[in-house]
């Protein structure tokens, strides 16, 4: 009787989640809506990409680039940086998606701080919601092993 | 006859004694199928649900790991006052449950406000018979120690709480739920006991070849351990679906 009413509970709440969730999305690639009210400039996501070895492959750089979802707006474009510091290796690059609501990534950019964590950063250049996908991917140095990637947020807002 | 008839049923009820202290000798914690791993590396592992609850069956389970950020951290036995950033690089994202349906038909991640997984659940179905095992499939993540730090291995208390009966917090007891927690934390949620022994743990071990001790260290590694607090627990150990509390209810 009680399995039967977890199953009726869940039942009715994954109807309703399935009705209202929709997404797609890649191993790598995080989306969401950045400034979902439209009236924080200064929205920002910070996150943490921890990269380790493939087996024995150990990780070189890691590359990001960013898709902005929304229809274009002027003077609003989402830009993505990525920073490293430690191991004697201090670097950052940045990248921005120039045109909004096409079909293309910003040009992708890397750091190469070898295993570690790199630090992810995501604004935009004023006030309004932008949708967006991120693509993130710790590599080794041939440019094609995808070596172990994680991410953990530490900021949405 | 009487005599034969007699030493049938001594014969018969020494063997239900001998099924029945057996049985119970053999209900074990719920635990991790693999309670320690290296760090760097990526593992899957299980929790394995040992029993229901008497003879009611496990309907769900829920599962919470400490998040590291208002955990207690103890280093070598004594409170530490920094951070599990002082010894860990990167927890807080590393718990990812493997989607089954081998036991329970409905499963689904515990985020923070960020959406970082810091457990799971899975519940419904069948139920899980209350005199065999289940096995919840999840993976952890390389968990990247210190590698300018002292710390040897770190210890996370999981708690775990193994559901035979949807219940309101008033309603716990040993028909309805086994906790597998913390018997000290002041929560709804806590063990009753008199020894702490509730949590299953995950212990991961540095791997002094690929990350060797600075020689600050002088060759001996710290021991620390991480315990959630009593908000974490209170916050994540209830079963929610879309934001909805579906346990304790």
């Amino acid at each position: 009787m009680s399995s039967q009413f977890f199953d009726k509970m869940l039942s009715v709440f994954f109807l309703i989640l399935v009705l209202t969730t929709a997404s797609a999305s890649h191993a790598h690639d995080a989306g969401a809506t950045m400034d979902p009210n439209g009236n924080v400039a200064s929205f920002t996501g910070f996150a943490q990409v921890s990269c380790t070895n493939s087996g024995s492959v150990p990780t070189d750089h890691l590359v990001a680039s960013i898709k902005d979802t929304s229809p274009p707006q002027d003077n609003l474009l989402v830009n993505l940086q990525i920073i490293h510091i430690g191991n004697n290796i201090n670097r950052a690059n940045s990248t921005t998606d120039t045109i909004s609501g096409d079909a293309n990534f910003s040009p992708e950019v890397r750091v190469p701080g070898g295993n570690g964590t790199y630090l992810l950063l995501v604004n935009k250049t004023g006030a309004g919601a932008r949708s967006f996908i991120v693509s993130y991917h710790c590599m080794a140095a041939d440019g094609v092993t995808h070596t172990d990637t994680d991410i953990r947020v530490y900021q949405f807002e | 006859m009487y005599t034969k008839h007699g030493l049938k049923f001594f014969t018969i009820s020494i063997a239900t004694i001998a099924i029945c202290v057996s049985g119970v000798s053999a209900l074990a914690h719920t635990r991790l199928e693999v309670p320690e791993i290296a760090d760097n590396i990526r593992a899957s592992n299980n929790v394995i649900v040992g029993h229901g609850c008497g003879e009611s069956n496990v309907i769900g389970t829920s599962v919470v790991f400490p998040d590291g950020v208002d955990s207690t951290v103890t280093v070598d036995g004594q409170p530490h006052t920094g951070t599990l950033a002082d010894f860990v690089d990167n927890w807080g994202n590393l718990i990812k449950k493997n989607y089954s349906k081998e036991v329970f038909t409905h499963q689904q991640s515990k985020t923070d406000a960020d959406g970082n997984v810091l457990g799971f659940w899975a519940g419904g179905g069948d139920s899980l018979p209350h005199d065999m095992n289940g096995y919840i499939s999840f993976r952890v993540g390389p968990v990247t120690l210190k590698s300018d730090s002292c710390v040897a291995s770190v210890k996370f208390y999981v708690s775990i709480a193994d559901i035979c009966e949807i219940t309101s917090t008033s309603g716990f007891n040993e028909n309805t739920v086994n906790f597998w927690t913390h018997n000290n934390l002041g929560t709804p949620y806590d063990r009753v006991g008199t020894t702490d022994d509730g949590p299953a743990t995950l212990t991961v071990v540095r791997n002094t070849t690929t990350n060797p001790l600075p020689e600050s260290c002088g060759g001996k590694g710290v021991v620390v351990e991480v315990k959630p607090s009593a908000a974490q627990i209170n916050r994540d150990m209830p079963i929610k679906l879309d934001g909805t509390q579906i346990w304790p209810q």
